[in-house]
């Protein structure tokens, strides 16, 4: 795929010097040219190319430029740019070449060209350097308990803090391009031996299919190779943490790292993921299964409770206790609109209001909060628009759909469609889109394994890991299906 | 997707709507709940009369106190009475929550059916249903009466059944287990009754023992104190008291024992053409009461109170069975279903003329009593000069 057919380089200094700046854009101040020739030989003539801000410029003043100026040169002719290559030139990683399509791929990733007077060649010289964001704890993936470093925008950064917690050659990194103008370099990780090589061949051969202008977070990627892309649940994981991919890619599963964003992309993704959180692994089982149990009956809740709630009030009044009915009917007096155009109302004022929330300064947010409970919600209930059951429904859908962010996406379209079914069948249309949520949660894939598969499993082994998480001495297997060998390496005492 | 599964999906869809019975989309206030009905019979034009208890939320507000409401109307049947009650309420009355229905004794007297048939065809009112009758002259006055532990009245006598347990003076019946009563061969059903008494000069509805029917009319009454010895022998018996008198000692007293736990067994005897029922209780209970310093907490004092109790318990029954013999002419006791569960062969056989045995039936009764403790004292509490 050579784009830059019609050039070549000529002997001439000057003539490569326009090549360049013509397949730049003449005015690009951002483009440094800088020529220089040596302080002893007035015909060795040099000219670098870096563009600013992406390259150390110490590197290029002390290592480039300094050695080259002021080395004193034999009268070798012939082969001048070997010479600067091998004797004068102090950098770790240099190369040369003739290909244009290289040169003008390593200026814009940030390293040097240099060209020499009389030569048919140049130097590409490893100069990245650029600001880049400190390591630092993901804002969204927080713990109480366990490490606290997060993936950065670089992506080498990336694979060094990943090589850094998997200290074993086994752990290969594959690297390529991904997007056409953008040309973001991916890197592929997996534990060899673990992972298994049919998921990693499929994920090879989507990758490769791929076509698309620009890359910039996964979840580019993740719409374009994920198995239902209409489908509300994910079929690839996402992470900024180091340690949840560490522990990933223990379990067979393979990494998909992208330059220029912090988050990190694994497959395969089954649906107990979403429960499972980090610190599951690095509190007391006993504590992690029951905040287990509860993310799990809290994602219930938040699609089901105003579902629920409107088909019992509104269609199923005996199966309410009486007391209870007899204060949700207090409740209701005065209240105009019916309880289905209530729900609907307070649930969408409560979206509104999270997503107000969401991008707002943390010093507006207050604001926000007390908007949003006090003149919103009690004003509503003593104004009599909504009843005050209503409130608390919306509200507990809410909380417990906060509890998983990375579910969000589901619980919120399942509890509006959950709600319109509900509300024209009672509890009949609810079982009718429950059922119709767990056929569907179980004819999807991930890379080929099903999407449910350690969640029924009738081996014990493969459930230890899901609504209850067993203590590390217990899980004595990886989860099955995702990697292809089984034994984990956890033989403690208690073996 | 192709045509046939959208065919198959728009089927679906609309028989889901088509078929869904009788449900609806319904607002809470769109409705008037009901807690009760009493039911009289109009003497003059033969119309049921029905006085039908509704939940009041105009004066509720929230946290506060719930009243209630009577919405009287008539009909010629009972369904037909329900409906002339919209022409007076403008709300649909909803049954699901009802409680308690009560009948008038002339009611009861010309038949229960009609009420079973509305309780048990109707797609609201709940099988749990408890059902009185009434023991005055009408079945409306109880609901209109001073209420003690809720405004609702028909809730009140709801709890009041539930709070039996540690009375045992009614039987619990509910309408599924009357019903099942009703249908059953060789047993006659029974129902809670209630009356109204003073309390600081008010008029209020209290329980009044058993309403006794043969088949589905009634045929009389059991006092409070003769209904726990029927309950003893339907083995229904959950807690309640004991009272044991001793009038021919050289000092008349009393010991009132507290029942924990009782098992009746009914076992029918068949010998020679002779048959005859054995009726055997074991009670646990304890010294809850005495009004003597007499011991009978020690060895002896205990075998002599359990021989006076046991003889007492006896008696009462066998007297509660020889009522229902001669006076009802009715099976509340169930002997001729015990008879049909355990000697089918024997029943085939005499079953047809069940109606004539049973006022002959011989019975035998063998009450076994444990005393089990004297609460917390362990002597009786001496009384010195």
């Amino acid at each position: 795929m050579s784009k830059f057919k019609e050039y070549s380089l000529s002997k001439s200094l000057d003539s490569n010097i326009e090549m360049i700046k013509k397949i730049f854009n003449n005015n690009d101040d951002t483009l440094i040219i800088r020529s220089f020739q040596n302080q002893h030989n007035n015909s060795l003539k040099c000219c670098i190319f870096f563009i600013e801000g992406m390259v150390n410029n110490e590197i290029i003043n002390e290592n480039i430029i300094l050695p080259i100026v002021e080395t004193s040169i034999p009268s070798i002719k012939s082969n001048f740019i070997e010479y600067l290559q091998y004797q004068v030139i102090v950098s770790n990683n240099l190369q040369k070449t003739d290909s244009i399509d290289q040169l003008i791929e390593a200026v814009i990733s940030g390293n040097t060209i240099l060209f020499a007077e009389n030569s048919l060649e140049a130097i590409i010289i490893d100069t990245k350097g650029w600001q880049s964001r400190a390591i630092e704890e993901p804002i969204v993936e927080r713990v109480l308990r366990g490490p606290r470093e997060g993936f950065t925008e670089c992506i080498m950064v990336n694979l060094a803090l990943i090589r850094r917690k998997l200290r074993t050659s086994d752990l290969k990194f594959e690297f390529t391009t991904l997007g056409e103008r953008t040309n973001t370099k991916a890197c592929i990780c997996y534990i060899e031996g673990l992972a298994n090589e049919k998921i990693l061949k499929e994920l090879h051969k989507r990758l490769e299919s791929i076509s698309i202008d620009g890359v910039l977070d996964v979840n580019y990627i993740n719409e374009l190779v994920s198995d239902s892309p209409l489908s509300p649940f994910e079929t690839t994981g996402s992470t900024e943490r180091p340690d949840i991919i560490a522990a990933k890619l223990l379990e067979g599963r393979i990494a998909l790292v992208l330059d220029g964003t912090p988050v990190v992309m694994t497959v395969p993704y089954l649906f107990i993921e979403y429960f499972q959180s980090n610190e599951d692994y690095y509190l007391n089982y006993y504590f992690a299964s029951i905040g287990r149990v509860l993310r799990i009956f809290g994602f219930i809740a938040s699609i089901s409770i105003p579902a629920v709630y409107l088909s019992l009030v509104a269609f199923h009044q005996e199966m309410i206790p009486t007391p209870l009915i007899m204060s949700i009917y207090a409740a209701r007096q005065g209240v105009p609109f019916p309880t289905a155009i209530e729900l609907i109302v307070l649930l969408i004022t409560f979206e509104i209001l999270r997503e107000a929330g969401t991008r707002m300064p943390s010093y507006i947010g207050q604001a926000l909060s007390i908007v949003g409970a006090l003149v919103l919600g009690s004003s509503a209930v003593e104004a009599r628009l909504v009843s005050a059951p209503i409130v608390i429904v919306v509200g507990l859908s809410g909380i417990t759909g906060l509890m998983i962010p990375k579910i969000k996406s589901v619980s919120v379209t399942m509890r509006f469609i959950f709600l319109f079914l509900s509300s024209l069948l009672g509890l009949y249309g609810y079982i009718f889109g429950m059922s119709a949520l767990l056929i569907h949660l179980f004819s999807i894939r991930s890379f080929g394994v099903p999407y449910m598969s350690n969640l029924t499993s009738l081996h014990l082994q493969e459930l230890k890991d899901t609504t209850i998480r067993s203590p590390w001495w217990y899980m004595k297997d990886r989860p099955g299906s995702l990697s292809k060998n089984l034994r984990r390496t956890s033989r403690g005492q208690r073996q | 997707m192709n045509k046939s599964f959208i065919l198959l999906f728009v089927i679906i869809i609309t028989s889901t709507f088509l078929l869904t019975g009788c449900w609806n989309y319904n607002e809470v206030e769109k409705l008037a709940i009901v807690s009760g009905v009493a039911i009289d019979k109009n003497e003059k034009d033969n119309k049921f009369e029905l006085t039908a208890e509704v939940i009041d939320l105009k004066s509720t507000q929230v946290g506060g106190r719930f009243n209630s409401q009577r919405i009287q109307s008539d009909g010629d049947t009972i369904l037909d009475a329900i409906r002339n009650m919209i022409k007076i309420s403008a709300k649909k009355l909803y049954w699901s929550h009802a409680t308690t229905f009560i009948l008038s004794e002339n009611v009861a007297k010309e038949g229960i059916l009609p009420v079973l048939d509305f309780i048990a065809r109707d797609k609201e009112p709940r099988l749990s249903i408890n059902i009185f009758v009434s023991k005055e002259k009408t079945a409306a006055e109880l609901l209109s009466q001073q209420s003690i532990s809720t405004e609702i009245r028909s809730f009140e006598m709801d709890y009041m059944l539930l709070a039996n347990d540690s009375l045992s003076k009614v039987p619990e019946v509910q309408v599924y287990e009357f019903m099942n009563d009703l249908s059953n061969q060789g047993i006659s059903p029974v129902l809670p009754t209630l009356e109204i008494t003073l309390n600081e000069g008010k008029r209020t509805a209290e329980l009044g023992g058993t309403a006794v029917f043969k088949k589905d009319k009634l045929a009389g009454f059991l006092t409070l104190e003769d209904t726990k010895f029927l309950l003893f022998v339907k083995d229904k018996i959950k807690g309640g008291l004991l009272i044991v008198n001793d009038k021919e000692g050289e000092s008349p007293h009393v010991v009132t024992l507290e029942i924990f736990k009782n098992k009746t067994k009914i076992i029918p005897n068949y010998s020679n053409g002779q048959l005859s029922i054995d009726i055997r209780t074991r009670t646990d209970v304890s010294i809850a009461e005495e009004d003597t310093t007499k011991n009978y907490i020690d060895e002896k004092g205990r075998a002599e109170l359990r021989k006076k109790a046991e003889k007492y318990l006896e008696r009462n029954i066998e007297r509660v069975i020889k009522q229902a013999q001669q006076e009802f002419d009715s099976d509340i006791f169930g002997f001729g279903n015990t008879i049909m569960r355990k000697r089918p062969d024997l029943w085939k056989e005499i079953g047809k003329q069940w109606g004539s045995i049973f006022p002959e039936l011989k019975i035998n009764v063998d009450a076994d009593i444990h005393i089990k403790s004297s609460g917390h004292i362990l002597k009786p509490i001496q009384v010195g000069d």
